[in-house]
């Protein structure tokens, strides 16, 4: 059922004086949530602020069809990664490269990131969720830092819980052996 | 025992009231108490369905602290290096930008404002009329100075039956008078949606070379309506 607040938010959106009132607090309430789970994918602030304007535009455009039948975060979560994987394929045919290239360009992003700090763990880590294949990588993201329940999960991505535990499983594994081995 | 009783005495006979009241304290004691507990009161709203929610809300809550339990659980299980990996965001982000975070795309739109210039139906008719007309007759009055093709061309073409004047005249004479003459179109108000043809300007000019009355004529004998 969905949260009353986001509830009442979405009856205001639906009223034309006060839809900009109630979009705006929309953003307010789960832009930073939403750019960090974008920016974790894209690394680059300038390129997770186009992801998260884009989608917001389409949050604007669909926002009166959304049917309320899961919460609104877990709709907009799953335009956000949407939008995420859509960029990045988008880079991928723009740089015309291969799969390993388009890892090793996210990992120089990462790299190349202020404050970089190769001997600290959290950039280790980092670099290792960028190996990640990209769906796995959501997956990991969202149950690592998010902390987002399976079952939430599973109707963002629209997978089932059993294999997004899979996913995480073998990503966690994954990525402590990277930061091992580094 | 006479000097106590004496004090006793002098105390009782003194203002039992030592300490002072405010003029009319108790008159209105109760009437200020009763406003401040209604003002007090009046801060205390409930939002709508409030009671109804709550038991979800609670729920909800216990869950998400349950699934932060699970997830660092899990972790431990699976990855107990990464418990030991601060969770803080690494990447920094310019000052101020969730502050003053906007929409570009919606704070830039303006509604457009499409001018539609509802011509009426015997304009368009006439309009019509004056394209055909321009594009079959037009190069060969601009020609006719020039050209002695042109002059008999144009000869024919002063018959009403402009559709017999061009089975007249040859393909290739045709494709030469197109390729030597700009295109004239009609041209909207709304310039996004004119055709690609340019030239509007001229149209007045060529028109000087097409009577009235072989429009007139033109329309009557293609059953053209210009009501």
């Amino acid at each position: 059922m969905i949260q009353q607040e986001d509830k009442e938010l979405l009856i205001l959106f639906k009223q034309t004086d006060s839809k900009e009132k109630a979009f705006t607090a929309i953003i307010k309430k789960y832009q930073e949530k939403l750019y960090w789970h974008i920016r974790r994918m894209v690394v680059e602030h300038e390129d997770a602020n186009d992801v998260l304007q884009n989608m917001f535009i389409k949050v604007w455009n669909g926002l009166e069809n959304f049917r309320e039948d899961s919460q609104l975060y877990t709709w907009l979560y799953r335009i956000a990664t949407n939008e995420s994987l859509t960029f990045i394929e988008q880079q991928k045919r723009k740089s015309a490269s291969s799969i390993d290239d388009e890892e090793n360009g996210l990992s120089e992003k990462v790299a190349a990131s202020e404050g970089f700090d190769v001997k600290k763990l959290e950039w280790k880590l980092q670099l290792a969720i960028q190996k990640l294949p990209e769906k796995q990588r959501v997956v990991f993201n969202l149950r690592y830092y998010d902390e987002m329940p399976y079952e939430e999960m599973s109707r963002v991505l629209e997978t089932s819980e059993g294999a997004l535990k899979a996913s995480y499983h073998h990503a966690a594994k994954k990525i402590e052996d990277f930061i091992r081995n580094y | 025992m006479g000097d106590d009783y004496n004090i006793l005495n002098q105390i009782k006979s003194t203002n039992s009231d030592t300490y002072k009241v405010p003029e009319g304290y108790f008159n209105h004691l109760a009437d200020s108490i009763l406003l401040k507990i209604q003002s007090k009161n009046a801060f205390y709203r409930v939002p709508n369905n409030y009671f109804d929610n709550l038991s979800d809300t609670i729920l909800g809550k216990i869950k998400a602290q349950s699934s932060v339990e699970t997830c660092n659980e899990e972790l431990a299980t699976i990855a107990p290096l990464l418990t030991q990996i601060s969770k803080k965001n690494v990447y920094q982000v310019p000052e101020n930008y969730f502050s003053s975070f906007q929409v570009q795309a919606l704070v830039q739109q303006k509604p457009k404002i499409v001018q539609f210039k509802f011509v009426k139906t015997y304009l368009k008719y006439a309009v019509a009329a004056v394209i055909v007309s321009v594009i079959a007759v037009g190069g060969l009055f601009q020609q006719h100075n020039t050209s002695q093709q042109s002059l008999a061309l144009h000869q024919q073409v002063k018959q009403i039956d402009i559709e017999k004047s061009i089975n007249h005249i040859s393909d290739q004479e045709l494709n030469q008078v197109l390729e030597e003459e700009q295109l004239i179109a009609y041209q909207s108000t709304n310039k996004s949606t004119s055709l690609p043809w340019t030239n509007l300007d001229n149209l007045d000019e060529e028109l000087k070379y097409v009577t009235d009355e072989e429009i007139d004529s033109y329309f009557k004998e293609n059953n053209i309506s210009i009501n």
